[in-house]
């Protein structure tokens, strides 16, 4: 369903003329930071999967859809991540992707940044987000750029502890241009 | 006659050796430590094990890498660093246990280890549990 949902997306901005783009791995990071007894600690999710219609000239017309596997979660401590994958924390089983759809970009007052508005998803928990991003040319593709805090309580990842409730999210995606068949 | 001298020699020697070993090892001071910022600076080897092994490995249930990181292009670990933020955490948790026994239970110089003194130990609330947040350590 999914699939579809995407390939009509693709196609509607196909028509209205937006290059496509496919997010992945490599050269992207997907990290966080978030205080733990007061001092940060950071981590990384990957597995970057989805669809991103973008043309600077028209942000309006943008769409971004993208998820992430949740079970990929590294914060360079194997015990800790297995712990974030459990049930109290992100509960990978269950819910294995977070996804991020956009609603709005528009351009922002600086050439090159544009301002995202849309859904961010975690544990079927949707909640409206809105930041600033970077989208700069790279190669046939684009390299975006942007950063949000949020709190994980929202998302009912983890319950009180010595873990702070609000962290920091940096995005550096890199999306390649999607070869689209000719009709 | 001369064999027995030469076993005397030998002998001689070999005691030599081994008094020489004994000695250097009595003398030998524990390693010196370059980065304990809580524990005391002239901890013994034992006893920085003890605390290591029974308060930190057998209560949170982790082993040496979980806060220490590793050597750069190594598998063996480098105890002083700081790289990882779990040591830091650990440091301010031990801090915190310390001061929970000297604040709330009067105990004058709380310490850990082979003169533990404490009322208050990292297994009060980790039971074993690397991650108590939950529960978890409480219900089992």
């Amino acid at each position: 369903m999914k699939n579809i949902l995407l390939l009509i997306v693709a196609g509607l901005s196909w028509e209205m003329g937006l290059a496509q783009y496919r997010p992945v791995d490599q050269g992207s990071s997907i990290k966080f930071t978030i205080q733990n007894f007061g001092f940060d600690v950071d981590g990384s999710f990957s597995g970057l999967h989805g669809m991103i219609s973008f043309d600077p000239q028209y942000p309006a017309n943008g769409h971004f859809d993208v998820d992430i596997d949740a079970n990929t979660i590294n914060t360079g401590n194997g015990l800790r991540d297995n712990h974030l994958r459990g049930s109290s924390y992100f509960d990978v089983k269950k819910y294995p992707r977070i996804q991020i759809v956009s609603a709005k970009i528009s351009p922002a007052d600086k050439k090159g940044v544009f301002l995202f508005a849309g859904k961010l998803t975690i544990k079927s928990t949707t909640k409206d987000i809105s930041f600033p991003f970077e989208a700069m040319p790279s190669g046939e593709g684009y390299f975006f750029k942007g950063s949000f805090k949020i709190n994980r309580k929202d998302f009912q990842v983890g319950g009180t502890s010595t873990i702070s409730d609000n962290l920091e999210v940096q995005l550096n995606i890199a999306a390649q241009k999607e070869t689209v068949q000719s009709k | 006659m001369k064999r027995k001298a030469k076993l005397i020699v030998i002998a001689g020697l070999c005691g030599l050796v081994i008094l020489t070993t004994a000695a250097t090892n009595i003398s030998k001071p524990d390693e010196p430590y370059t980065n304990l910022q809580v524990l005391p600076k002239d901890i013994s080897q034992a006893d920085l094990k003890k605390i290591m092994i029974d308060d930190f490995e057998d209560s949170i249930g982790v082993s040496c890498g979980f806060c220490h990181a590793q050597k750069k292009d190594s598998d063996e670990l480098d105890y002083a660093s700081d790289a990882k933020p779990e040591k830091q955490i650990a440091r301010q948790m031990l801090k915190m246990t310390l001061n929970l026994n000297r604040d709330y239970f009067k105990i004058e110089n709380p310490a850990m280890g082979i003169k533990g003194n404490v009322a208050v130990t990292c297994n009060t609330c980790h039971r074993g549990d690397t991650f108590p947040d939950d529960g978890a350590g409480a219900i089992n």
